[in-house]
């Protein structure tokens, strides 16, 4: 018996040796940029752990090919209260976590509750502070009642996929990746760190088991292997691809390119706490001295918008094209900034009072967009007469350096969702408790954002973030640059990947196979 | 000498190298009028165009002239590689001297400082301190020094015990002559030829450190470049414009290999068993 079994295991092994590289037609791979940090819905931060844990968690609503409409997932149906302090959700009927039991409005209560637990600490928190108390009147029906009117509040639904109560209060929520269980079209099989996460195709997900069996993502942290790997075959879908790289895996005939216009945008953020930018006629010049044309077209090769603000043209209504425009214009900088007090030096470097105009950016290693777009930006601002240096950073050293808002300027791109209520990026409070990297803090926008979050009239909202947007323009709040295109690529031997606005995760489970 | 320099001379490939190494110094030296672009001039919209007659190795993603960039890369490449190469070489010169010459528990303190440099991989130690206070010419130059004197001190540690039993040296001292001019005049003089050897091999190690550092981002900084910049630079697009990256790739390995030939020959040229068999 044991031989037999030793023989078996021997053979299967030498098969594997010979069929190793073959994957059956059911498995899709799919390459991340970096390996997933933490699946726990209450704890996502980055793109990439959302993208695969949105594949086994489902939120309340969400968004799918556009980012115009609100589409149902775990709730049928809401309604919001007339007076906008309390939101009713219809929840789906029926649906079993992966592990058999039924979810209930239970779970969604947990859930919130759980996110809004300072101890959980969730960075999502802040934003969802406005929840003061949720009600579950029946298994099927889920009332969130509010401190305050807030119009954001469907689409912050969307962001946090729910979480099964009866295991997550078991298992705890730390090292939670390996035991995920969640609704969603899959499941989890397996975490391997830096190597492998493996999802299996849920057979009683109540939108029909999917096409694809297996679903497998890699983490190919480099733009260029990804490519590689693409036209290779080893995996079947990868994006953040270089512009030169897109170009030639468009052309290849195993491989339909996937472009999609981002809600991203591209900026040069200088500190705004930073003394050497209290003069907004300064700010205004670097505004100016860059020429944002130029880096659309010779660094993204075209693949993305040039910004006037932080909410990219193509997002529908809410973008507002009445702001202040700055074409390239050196001469018109150097004259801004010499009505700023400072004076051409014989080293070709602007002074006052006694110093040079100096300072440095900093900016992510091994990005080579980002390389040459700072390169450029150097030479740029040496024209107009400023020192601009280059500070390359490890992510590590630069996600603290940015957490303690300890640089002159750094460079970086955002990602917003589609709602135009940016009080995380934008108000003074932020500055401490959000992402306003910028250290903005300006009284009128403050007032502004927390107006357009109470105010659920869409109208009214409208006007309200039109002038958010005008003021960041005029203040250059920091220099936007351009909303990026994401450029990816999809192996021909599969159709029906949802080409959705990604920073929102793209949805897998009507990804088919071709025969 | 001329026996020496006659002999490194019919060494072919130390010969070679040699001439590849003076080529490589006197593009370093003459940049200014060797290049034939100003190696910092960006033309966005010509990127990654192959060679041209303007351009001889092709432009880099900014269109920069990567012809230019090299040379003006070989002074830092160079500049690191001698420099770093001749402090850790006077460095390695006190320390060993000192632990050879006078022993005891100054040798001891010495060589155990040495074997926990050595326990440490280099490459490690190089990156996490230009990781601490930042990368730039001269941390990479000090670092790298700071990093490979081991070397030397170990060598020359064992060279001096042996020579230092030597008659010649109880004669000089039995003549009352201090300690320093044993050491200068008497001791290390017979020592050098080991040390040339390794300096030679030690400058082309360098020269590949500063490549890797550069290569992962911890080295030469932005618009400066050096060849191991550029070639990270063309990683990202090899398959697409794979002149950026081949070559400063062939100068990096070109270069290793002129100061590896040359080592070969210096240590055949100096061989004290050659000698006595002329």
């Amino acid at each position: 018996m044991k031989k037999a079994m030793l023989l078996a295991l021997t053979v299967s092994l030498l098969l594997t040796g010979c069929f190793g590289g073959a994957q059956p037609k059911d498995t899709f791979v799919y390459a991340l940029e970096a390996d997933i940090v933490n699946l726990l819905p209450v704890r996502l931060t980055n793109v990439v752990s959302t993208t695969v844990s949105r594949q086994i968690h489902e939120p309340l609503v969400k968004y799918e090919d556009t980012y115009d409409e609100i589409l149902p997932a775990l709730a049928t149906e809401w309604d919001m209260d007339p007076s906008g302090l309390s939101w009713t959700f219809k929840l789906r009927p029926n649906v079993k976590w992966h592990d058999g039991q039924p979810f209930t409005s239970e779970d969604v209560k947990y859930t919130y509750e759980k996110l809004l637990d300072p101890a959980t600490k969730s960075v999502q928190r802040a934003n969802y502070q406005v929840i003061e108390k949720i009600e579950t009147p029946d298994p099927l029906t889920v009332v969130f009642h509010l401190s305050e009117p807030h119009g954001p509040f469907l689409d912050k639904m969307s962001q946090i996929p729910i979480m099964a109560k009866h295991h997550v209060s078991v298992v705890g929520m730390d090292d939670y990746n390996n035991k995920a269980i969640g609704t969603g079209p899959f499941m989890m099989v397996e975490w391997v760190p830096n190597d492998h996460v493996k999802l299996q195709a849920n057979p009683n997900y109540w939108g029909g088991k999917p096409a694809i069996e297996t679903l497998v993502f890699k983490p190919i942290p480099e733009a260029s292997v990804r490519a590689m790997a693409l036209e290779k075959g080893e995996v079947h879908y990868a994006d953040r691809l270089t512009a030169e790289d897109y170009a030639k895996v468009a052309k290849s005939n195993k491989v339909t390119g996937i472009e999609v216009q981002s809600l991203a945008f591209a900026y040069f953020g200088h500190n705004n706490r930073n003394p050497l930018f209290a003069d907004k006629r300064v700010r205004q010049a670097l505004a100016y001295a860059i020429d944002r044309e130029s880096i659309v077209r010779d660094v993204r090769k075209e693949a993305a918008i040039a910004a006037s603000g932080p909410i990219a043209p193509t997002n529908g209504e809410w973008f507002n094209p009445d702001v202040k425009q700055y074409e390239y214009d050196p001469e018109k900088a150097k004259s801004l900034l010499a009505q700023a007090g400072w004076e051409m030096g014989s080293d070709g470097f602007l002074q006052k009072d006694g110093k040079t105009f100096s300072f440095s950016v900093i900016l992510a290693t091994g990005d080579e967009t980002m390389r040459s777009q700072g390169v450029l930006i150097q030479k740029w601002l040496k024209d107009v007469g400023i020192d601009l240096k280059l500070e390359f950073l490890d992510w590590s050293v630069m996600n603290d350096r940015l957490d303690h808002r300890e640089y002159e300027a750094m460079m970086l791109s955002m990602t917003p969702t589609a709602d135009p209520d940016q009080y995380n990026y934008w108000h003074s409070t932020a500055i401490d408790n959000g992402f306003n990297d910028w250290c903005y803090s300006n009284a009128q926008v403050d007032k502004l954002l927390e107006q357009g979050r109470r105010e659920t009239d869409p109208v009214v909202r409208k006007e309200i973030y039109d002038q958010v947007q005008a003021i960041l323009a005029e203040d250059v709040a920091a220099v936007f640059l351009y909303h990026p295109k994401i450029l990816g690529g999809l192996s021909k031997n599969f159709t029906g990947m949802t080409e959705g606005p990604v920073g929102q995760a793209q949805l897998l489970y009507k990804v088919q196979p071709v025969d | 000498m001329p026996s020496f320099v006659h002999r490194l001379f019919q060494h072919r490939l130390a010969f070679a190298g040699a001439i590849v190494l003076v080529l490589l110094v006197a593009a370093a030296l003459f940049a200014p009028w060797l290049a034939p672009n100003d190696p910092e001039a960006v033309y966005p919209a010509e990127g990654l165009r192959g060679p041209s007659r303007q351009f001889p190795l092709g432009q880099d993603q900014l269109g920069r002239c990567i012809l230019s960039r090299m040379i003006y890369g070989a002074r830092v490449s160079l500049a690191v590689g001698f420099l770093a190469g001749v402090l850790s070489l006077g460095m390695g010169i006190i320390l060993g001297s000192l632990a050879g010459y006078f022993g005891g528990w100054l040798d001891m303190l010495i060589m155990r400082l040495a074997e926990v440099f050595m326990t440490i991989p280099q490459f490690l130690l190089v990156i996490a301190a230009v990781a601490i206070v930042g990368p730039s010419f001269t941390s990479v130059l000090v670092i790298i020094a700071l990093s490979s004197w081991t070397g030397y001190a170990r060598v020359l540690r064992g060279e001096i015990m042996a020579i230092k039993q030597k008659p010649f040296v109880e004669a000089a001292r039995s003549y009352g002559a201090s300690d320093a001019r044993i050491l200068l005049r008497h001791i290390l003089p017979n020592c050098w030829s080991p040390l040339i050897v390794m300096v030679t091999l030690n400058v082309a190690n360098v020269i590949l450190l500063e490549s890797s550092l550069s290569f992962l981002g911890f080295g030469i900084q932005e618009p400066q470049a050096s060849w191991g910049s550029i070639l990270s630079q063309g990683r990202s697009v090899f398959q697409t414009a794979p002149h950026v990256a081949t070559f400063p790739g062939v100068a990096i390995m070109l270069a290793v290999l002129a100061f590896n030939l040359l080592g070969d020959g210096l240590r055949d040229a100096l061989d004290p068993k050659l000698v006595e068999g002329e």
